[in-house]
């Protein structure tokens, strides 16, 4: 299935993060790389995704508000008639508060711990502030999601990480799985949830059974749940594309409906595929990157086809062998099934 | 707005959310749900109910016009395919009916 364009295109505005997260997947540090786009290169790409019908556009990191023109650019996207969504960890929010009530619809904000002691532990400090900057933002009307990454340090929390979201009034709450790549591919073995772990997560959701309130959106993002969860409650995977009328699902969808654009223009299918670069937009258009790039036209064709490995798998038209950066970082190719799979790892 | 298990009648009237986005392509059109940040893809008689939708269509101006488009199906099974599809987007959260 060629799309025109992408729907939704990440961009991460700078590699520069005031916080350290142990298992970030950008690699993020703490200072900013002298070759990162500045505002009318950012400007420029933006005004080029919404000429060829990108729907959304993300903004990420790093930590893009440490930028100081990230509102201006905010703007602009607004502008040019983009959605726009944007990542923050929350601790730079009081600096910009005045031009976020002014522009910003929809925030998402890192919080991983429903104390300062397993928050701070994974995400170096911050807590008071986030929460503070979560209580300000939805008090002003600002829908909020709170974004969790489930690994052990917080695993026995998530209950309560989950009580403090509505407590705070967000609009959503979205619990994701520790993926392998950046920090994330060195600790990923001992600090990610096994399968069983993530059964009890959806238990749990399950049991609240609509006594928790209904405004807020609970998204479980974990790519095997379609093995205990088939009527896939709490489920989406924000990686793939679903044909309305059928069950089947593809695989992962990067490099087809989604990409990136990393600080320094390179533009690569997905944070798990950040070695992988299909151009950069300081030497060519975006859409010639989107359509020519040999590396994108691959990824389009392995997306439809399911892995020679899982082709036996009875359950191979829920995952359509799961997610190619998993694959890429832990074995190697993204040619073969997702290695994190429960199916594979019991044999 | 949660009307997801309702059927779909000819007393409806059904409208995209505000925060579904929709884009024509040459297979059909592909959904954006900003909501849930999930992607559909659909044929191109889905674009067509789809895109009458979004321009404030009825749901019987939209199988009229379907019969007049595919003049060799028959009328009831056209009916019937416009309401199951509508059911799918409905249980998908992507539209809402008021009566």
């Amino acid at each position: 299935m060629d799309l025109k364009a992408p729907l939704e295109v990440g961009i991460e505005v700078t590699s520069k993060c005031n916080q350290k997260c142990f298992f970030c997947i950008a690699n993020s540090q703490c200072c900013q790389l002298t070759y990162e786009l500045h505002t009318e290169q950012l400007k420029n790409v933006i005004s080029q995704l919404s000429d060829i019908g990108v729907a959304l556009v993300h903004f990420t990191g790093g930590e893009p508000l440490t930028r100081s023109d990230i509102f201006d650019v905010y703007c602009y996207a607004k502008d040019v008639g983009l959605d726009i969504g944007i990542s923050t960890n929350g601790t730079l929010i009081h600096r910009y508060f005045k031009e976020i009530c002014k522009t910003v619809d929809a925030i998402q904000i890192s919080l991983n711990g429903s104390s300062s002691l397993v928050h701070n532990e994974i995400q170096g400090f911050g807590f008071q502030k986030t929460l503070n900057a979560i209580r300000k933002l939805t008090d002003n009307g600002i829908k909020v999601t709170i974004s969790t990454v489930a690994c052990q340090k917080n695993y026995k929390e998530i209950p309560k990480i989950f009580e403090l979201a509505t407590r705070l009034n967000v609009s959503a709450f979205h619990l994701s799985d520790l993926m392998p790549a950046g920090r994330g591919l060195s600790v990923w073995k001992d600090q990610r949830l096994d399968h069983s772990q993530w059964q009890k997560i959806f238990s749990y959701f399950d049991s609240l059974n609509g006594s928790v309130n209904k405004d807020i959106l609970v998204n479980l993002d974990y790519t095997f749940s379609f093995l205990f969860n088939k009527n896939k409650n709490y489920y989406y995977s924000a990686n793939k594309m679903q044909t309305i009328g059928s069950e089947a699902s593809a695989r992962c969808s990067c490099g087809e409906t989604r990409c990136y654009i990393a600080p320094n223009g390179d533009v690569f299918p997905c944070p798990l595929l950040r070695n992988l670069v299909a151009g950069n937009i300081k030497t060519k258009s975006f859409k010639e990157i989107w359509n020519e790039s040999t590396l994108f036209l691959s990824l389009r064709k392995t997306i439809n086809s399911v892995p020679s490995d899982c082709i036996a798998c009875s359950e191979r038209r829920y995952c359509g062998g799961g997610c190619m950066g998993s694959a890429y970082n832990l074995s190697g190719s993204y040619l073969i099934g997702d290695p994190r799979c429960p199916i594979k790892t019991k044999k | 707005m949660s009307n997801k298990n309702k059927e779909i009648t000819n007393e409806v009237f059904i409208r995209c959310k505000k925060n579904v986005k929709f884009r024509r392509e040459d297979f059909g059109c592909v959904i954006y749900d900003r909501n849930t940040n999930s992607f559909y893809s659909c044929n191109p008689s889905g674009a067509f109910i789809i895109e009458n939708l979004r321009e404030g269509s009825y749901l019987q101006q939209i199988i009229k016009m379907l019969c007049e488009k595919f003049p060799d199906e028959s009328p009831d099974k056209i009916e019937k395919d416009v309401k199951s599809f509508l059911s799918q987007l409905l249980y998908m959260g992507l539209i809402y009916y008021e009566k």
